[in-house]
């Protein structure tokens, strides 16, 4: 009976005073069902198409496609970077962003358009936040495999450097998902920055160095600047790990990483302010 | 039960339902409530019910709650409201100060009119909403037959739509294994189960809803008054099954005008009035306190109304004496 029952114990006295607490706790031993919801969040966007999740992959291996034709076959005089041809410079850029683009966009709306799950359930509201990033890492995972066989054909790969991609992508998915935790909820609360996010993540790609390198931007003062874009930090760490065969840390990029490290940390507590915030509000205003 | 009172709440659910022109359903359905009510209800005795449990830890407390909704005048004033901490913003008080424990095995009728707060009281235990003052303590898996339908994906199966709503409510990958069929069996879909539930109809999806939450094995059952699923045999069915429930001391929450439903279903009643809890108590005691208040409620309408019918009977009095006086 209710008794000895602990798992299903549900009060509201002695709640987490900050955000994270509130956060870490709502993910204690839901790994599983975190997992399971990702992978159905998946089935779900691709429902009813005979190819299911396979079309995440097929529609921006498509675009690659597309760029490959127009850098490689097309724009023949396009010139190479960093003496790497553009393609593959452009390459190892794209699969990073098509998953921050996915991660901040999709992150943002993911409470608006899992409303029932706050509306109708008593759900854990950050586990939403985390499902809908993890589904956008396994479509993105699948399409660096794609990237790395490209790279292995070529002849940039394998390397030692690329085991680095066990740090960059990880730290690419905490930063993004501690994004959401201010984010989600705001956008779920007013329409209006949901909408803003997705105006200027259009700019955003331009801004950041995806199809040309901000490591060679002339004016110092811009290309110091750019550091502070965390999008540049991770694309520029894929490069060296698959492309450039550089460290992690090295003397050109040690500012970058704790510029990167600093706004994570202001993230989170900016995140942890609004979650906490936001979190009793959204079911009413929902 | 005397019949006055019945007759009293049936006539309070029709004014109730008049005011509530958004959906026809539930103009329509207080009035099937009253007649239709006692075939179903007839097989709830109060034998069924095994006696609640006073030492056990409470299965809901509420400690003095207190709950308003923010009202945003506008699109701005909301977008404003998040930088500025919601001040200034108006406030609507739903619960002001409830108090009230529930043990394990008791089965508990809220009457009140509406926007006495029963839906919110009910929201906070399944955990959607959260006071804004005071503390609620829930112990033990709540299911809620609130909105069946709730929480379905129009694109997935039915068994996908199971797998993915007993995942949501807690339940580990053997154990929704184990329910599957049974759910599947009680919501009489057959091979419907594997299509998507877009196709489904609107009683399907129903039965679907109340397969699920009634095979999770809940402890605290949540239960609207509007809930009416599918024909009469399958209502006579949702009936056994709750009638189950309530036998292997199950603690349940019922929230409706129909004076069988709670008097058959409720061994206690708690009678909410504009956010506080008026009468805590019998069923009978609660029920006659309510309808002395409609009764009232209704008396003073019909004087307003009266009085309102002289004032323009007066007029026309004067209006016909000023006729005569120019001719």
């Amino acid at each position: 009976m209710a008794e000895n029952n602990t798992a299903y114990f549900y009060t509201t006295k002695n709640t987490e005073k900050t955000g994270i607490g509130a956060i870490i706790r709502e993910h204690k031993g839901q790994g599983k069902k975190i997992l399971r919801l990702a992978a159905g969040a998946l089935r779900k966007t691709y429902k009813g198409a005979l190819l299911g999740p396979m079309w995440a992959l097929i529609k921006p291996s498509f675009t690659l496609f597309i760029m490959w034709f127009a850098f490689a076959v097309g724009l023949r005089g396009s010139g190479d970077v960093n003496g790497y041809p553009r393609f593959y410079f452009m390459l190892t850029g794209y699969i990073p962003w098509f998953y921050i683009n996915e991660a901040i966009v999709q992150g943002a709306r993911s409470i608006r358009q899992n409303s029932q799950y706050v509306t109708k359930l008593s759900f854990p509201m950050s586990n939403i936040m985390t499902f809908t990033n993890l589904a956008s890492l396994i479509i993105n995972i699948g399409l660096t495999l794609i990237m790395y066989v490209i790279l292995v054909i070529k002849g940039y790969c394998p390397s030692v450097y690329n085991l680095q991609f066990f740090f960059y992508c990880p730290m690419m998915f905490v930063f993004f998902w501690v994004l959401t935790w201010t984010t989600a909820p705001m956008a779920a609360f007013s329409k209006d920055f949901e909408n803003l996010i997705s105006s200027v993540m259009t700019g955003m790609f331009w801004l950041s160095g995806i199809v040309w390198d901000t490591a060679s931007v002339k004016n110092e003062a811009i290309r110091i600047s750019l550091y502070f874009n965390p999008i540049n930090y991770f694309i520029n760490g894929y490069r060296r790990t698959f492309l450039y065969n550089q460290p992690i840390i090295a003397e050109d990029n040690y500012i970058e990483t704790i510029i990167m490290l600093a706004e994570l940390v202001v993230l989170m507590l900016i995140g942890s302010y609004y979650y906490r915030k936001l979190r009793k509000l959204i079911p009413d205003v929902l | 039960m005397s019949e006055k009172i019945k007759d009293a709440l049936s006539a309070d659910a029709q004014d109730n339902a008049e005011r509530e022109q958004g959906s026809p359903l539930s103009a329509v359905q207080p009035v099937i409530e009253q007649t239709a009510a006692d075939p179903d209800t007839d097989d709830i005795t109060g034998e069924d019910f095994p006696e609640p449990d006073y030492t056990a830890p409470p299965a809901v407390e509420f400690e003095d709650v207190h709950k308003s909704y923010y009202l945003y005048s506008s699109d701005k004033a909301r977008f404003k409201a998040m930088f500025t901490n919601n001040r200034g913003v108006k406030q609507h008080p739903a619960l002001n100060g409830v108090s009230f424990t529930i043990y394990p095995g008791e089965s508990v009728g809220f009457i009140g009119r509406n926007g006495a707060g029963k839906s919110t009281i009910l929201k906070m235990i399944t955990g959607v909403s959260f006071p804004t003052g005071g503390d609620v303590t829930v112990r033990g898996k709540v299911a809620a037959m609130l909105e069946l339908t709730a929480g379905f994906s129009p694109e997935m199966t039915g068994r996908e739509n199971i797998r993915m709503k007993a995942t949501l409510l807690g339940l580990s990958e053997d154990e929704i294994e184990d329910i599957m069929d049974d759910i599947i069996d009680f919501a009489e879909l057959d091979e419907y189960i594997d299509q998507p539930v877009r196709t489904y109809s609107s009683g399907m999806k129903m039965r679907l809803g109340f397969a699920i939450n009634i095979n999770i094995k809940p402890e605290i059952l949540v239960i609207d008054e509007a809930l009416s699923v599918g024909d009469a045999r399958f209502r006579k069915k949702c009936r056994k099954s709750i009638r189950e429930l309530i036998r292997t001391g199950v603690t349940v929450l019922f929230v409706s005008h129909s004076v069988d439903a709670l008097t058959t279903t409720c061994n206690r009643a708690i009678y909410l009035k504009e956010g506080k809890v008026e009468f805590d108590g019998s069923v009978v005691d609660a029920l006659e306190l309510y309808n002395k208040d409609v009764e009232e409620i209704r008396r003073k309408r019909r004087e307003k109304r009266e009085a309102k019918k002289k004032k323009a009977h007066e007029r026309l009095e004067k209006l016909k004496q000023k006729k005569n006086g120019q001719k």
